[in-house]
């Protein structure tokens, strides 16, 4: 088991072209993906990465029985690419552009969660199931299998924590880069549920950043206390009213600042960390004993 | 972007929505057009709490040209350019709080309203009902009717209020705006409803596809009222956001940028800046960035730089080439200490042994791990 993403996935790449895709479809491969076609309007009967390209998403779907997608069409075409998906019959889409307009984002996701595709993202790093497949950039030797969930806000700090947790010898069962936008398709909550009923995630880490509330929504299930949950939210000397980065990254009242985050999610049961490798300690430490690293790992794993 | 009242008042008359009559935008040199009776004069600023500034006022034909001369005054005292809208007034039956804002954790439209308008919205922030609409489809006008019936409106201010935010929903998609607030909306003797301000803050991301926002005085208002840095930066799609450290962050990532300010601000050395650049941008991005940060860095106030670059799918020669290049034309003006972190692909033409070769040849620290590019940048300040 793992979250959402496993070795079952058969994977269309959407909007790739030229050596960008050729490469990107490579790099998915390399972390054991199994990418069957490509999708793109006006290149249909092309090859990209080693597979064919279909103008349409379902052409490319039906003949190659992909169950998942992962969408590299620029910000201004998402909307389409992802109603495309959820018409296709898939179950999961990892849409990596970044400033996508978000009535645009509002729309598709909505789109899509009435068809059952669930969306990962806009502007996300992706998504590993260490071992098993990777939608995404994220680095296979950054990774690898295990039991510890990993929900992020930002790529490269998403990346940053698998890559530390790697080095100290603990596995993971799925990381997700759940978009640095303000709307994505599965707020953190949700899928703090889908890990809370992972068997094979035993520990819970959220990395979170200033901007917006959706960290309130995860409360209730933290406080379940059936997993440990281990966070750590960035962002405690951001200025208020600037926009640090990612479009959802932005405070506008105390509720979305790092420390009132903080404080409700210590209220709740949530452990938190300030530094990454205090929260890789913490994580560590919260895994059932048979599960820790025997040894200290030496040297970095990247 | 936000909107200064004028141009969110020009943006809901375009679409059909009653504003009051006669407005004129007065920049610092325009006389008083010839004055048609009583009228209101309002500051236009980026910023909020104008009414217990005083920057709202209410005048008569002969009192018009002293009270704008004084609102002037007032706004250049407190820093801001002396511009200034006026406008007709109108008879005011009602005051009500009416919004549409993008709720991005419902993933939804979702209506506001307070049968108090104005000030008192402040007053009684508990007043303010609110509901979401489903994202696939327009609201109809029954179902924001029934809202408004169940917080006290009736008769003619119900039915003008129901379809001035009917059109408000259609406003706000139109325009990619992310909130459209209006307070107060006021209905007049008559029964009509006409915004007498205008909140509208604008989606930045949908800016391609509304090439007329460069054209809107917000724009250039806020061009000037921007850090220097911060406004190149922006020209070239990168985030750059001053702060009051001294050590200047050339990172690459928006969580990762946080992470490092939180970092340096917990070891006693505040960054001086934020940056992070949009993913997929041309290879010369980070030598823009160099440039941008190494000028922030040679403030008097800055003692070290500290660039650190997570790079997994994009190779990592690029990246350090256009650093490098930077640095080879001009010596960074202060310490430079480099952390770069690399995998999967990123090392298929330049190996991260290679790239901290080349940095440790021209005498720059490299580390591959956050809090080690911390300490080190900690050390650095300490001339160790």
């Amino acid at each position: 088991m793992a979250v959402l993403l496993d070795a079952t996935a058969r994977i269309v790449a959407v909007g790739a072209t030229g050596t960008y895709g050729s490469a990107q479809i490579a790099f998915m491969r390399s972390a054991g993906s199994v990418v069957v076609a490509a999708a793109a309007l006006g290149r249909g009967g092309s090859q990209v990465g080693g597979v064919k390209v279909y103008d349409q998403v379902t052409e490319a779907v039906t003949a190659s029985d992909a169950n998942a997608a992962m969408v590299y069409t620029p910000a201004a075409g998402v909307k389409q690419a992802i109603m495309d998906c959820a018409d296709a019959g898939l179950r999961l889409a990892v849409v990596a552009a970044e400033f996508v307009p978000v009535h645009d984002a509002m729309y598709a996701v909505g789109y899509a969660r009435e068809r059952g595709l669930c969306v990962v993202g806009p502007n996300t790093a992706g998504i590993s199931s260490p071992g098993k497949a990777m939608l995404g950039a994220i680095a296979p030797n950054f990774t690898m299998p295990g039991h510890v969930g990993v929900i992020g806000r930002s790529g490269t700090l998403t990346m940053t924590i698998a890559r530390l947790l790697t080095r100290r010898g603990v596995g993971q069962s799925t990381i997700v880069h759940i978009g640095g936008d303000g709307v994505t398709g599965a707020n953190a909550d949700e899928w703090l549920v889908r890990f809370l009923d992972d068997p094979e995630t035993k520990v819970i880490a959220f990395v979170g950043e200033i901007g917006g509330t959706m960290e309130y929504a995860m409360l209730e299930a933290i406080r379940s206390g059936s997993k440990p949950v281990i966070a750590m939210i960035v962002g405690r000397y951001a200025p208020t009213g600037k926009r640090m980065g990612h479009a959802g990254a932005l405070i506008h009242g105390d509720r979305e600042t790092a420390s009132a985050k903080i404080a409700a999610l210590k209220r709740a049961g949530a452990r938190l960390a300030t530094a990454p490798s205090e929260l890789v300690e913490l994580i560590t430490g919260a895994l059932p004993p048979h599960l820790r690293p025997q040894h200290r790992a030496a040297g970095d794993a990247a | 972007m936000k909107l200064i009242e004028a141009d969110g008042k020009q943006l809901l008359e375009n679409n059909g929505l009653s504003v009051p009559s006669g407005r004129f935008l007065l920049r610092a040199e325009d006389p008083l057009p010839v004055a048609r009776g009583d009228i209101a004069i309002k500051a236009q600023l980026l910023a909020g709490g104008r009414g217990k500034a005083g920057l709202v006022r209410l005048a008569s034909e002969s009192e018009a040209s002293f009270v704008v001369a004084d609102v002037r005054s007032a706004m250049i005292a407190g820093g801001h350019a002396p511009l200034v809208m006026i406008e007709n007034r109108v008879d005011i039956d009602r005051e009500y709080f009416l919004a549409w804002r993008v709720d991005a954790v419902r993933r939804a439209p979702v209506l506001m309203f307070s049968p108090e308008g104005g000030v008192e919205v402040e007053a009684h922030p508990e007043r303010v009902r609110e509901v979401a609409f489903d994202p696939l489809s327009s609201p109809r006008l029954a179902q924001i009717a029934k809202f408004l019936q169940t917080s006290g409106l009736e008769g003619r201010a119900l039915a003008a209020v129901a379809r001035f935010a009917l059109d408000l929903h259609a406003v706000m998609v139109r325009e990619d705006a992310i909130l459209v607030e209006i307070n107060p909306l006021i209905v007049t003797p008559n029964g009509a409803a006409v915004a007498l301000d205008a909140k509208v803050i604008l989606d930045e991301n949908a800016s391609r596809r509304h090439l007329d926002w460069r054209l809107l005085s917000s724009a250039r208002l806020q061009a000037d009222t921007i850090d220097p840095i911060e406004r190149d930066a922006a020209a070239q799609g990168i985030t750059f956001v001053r702060l009051d450290g001294e050590v200047a962050l050339l990172s690459g990532g928006a969580g990762l940028g946080m992470m490092l300010v939180d970092l340096l601000a917990d070891a006693g050395h505040p960054a001086a800046n934020f940056v992070d650049v949009p993913g997929g941008s041309g290879a010369d991005i980070f030598g823009t960035l160099a440039k941008l940060v190494f000028r922030r860095a040679a403030e008097a106030d800055v003692k070290a730089i500290l660039m650190f670059l997570t790079l997994s799918a994009t190779s990592l020669k690029q990246p350090v080439e256009s650093v490098l290049a930077v640095i080879d034309a001009d010596a960074p003006p202060r310490p430079l200490i480099v952390g770069i972190v690399a995998g999967g692909s990123a090392e298929r033409e330049m190996t991260l042994a290679e790239a901290q070769a080349a940095f440790r040849a021209r005498g720059h620290e490299c580390v591959t791990d956050l809090e080690a590019a911390v300490s080190a940048t900690v050390r650095a300040i300490a001339g160790r």
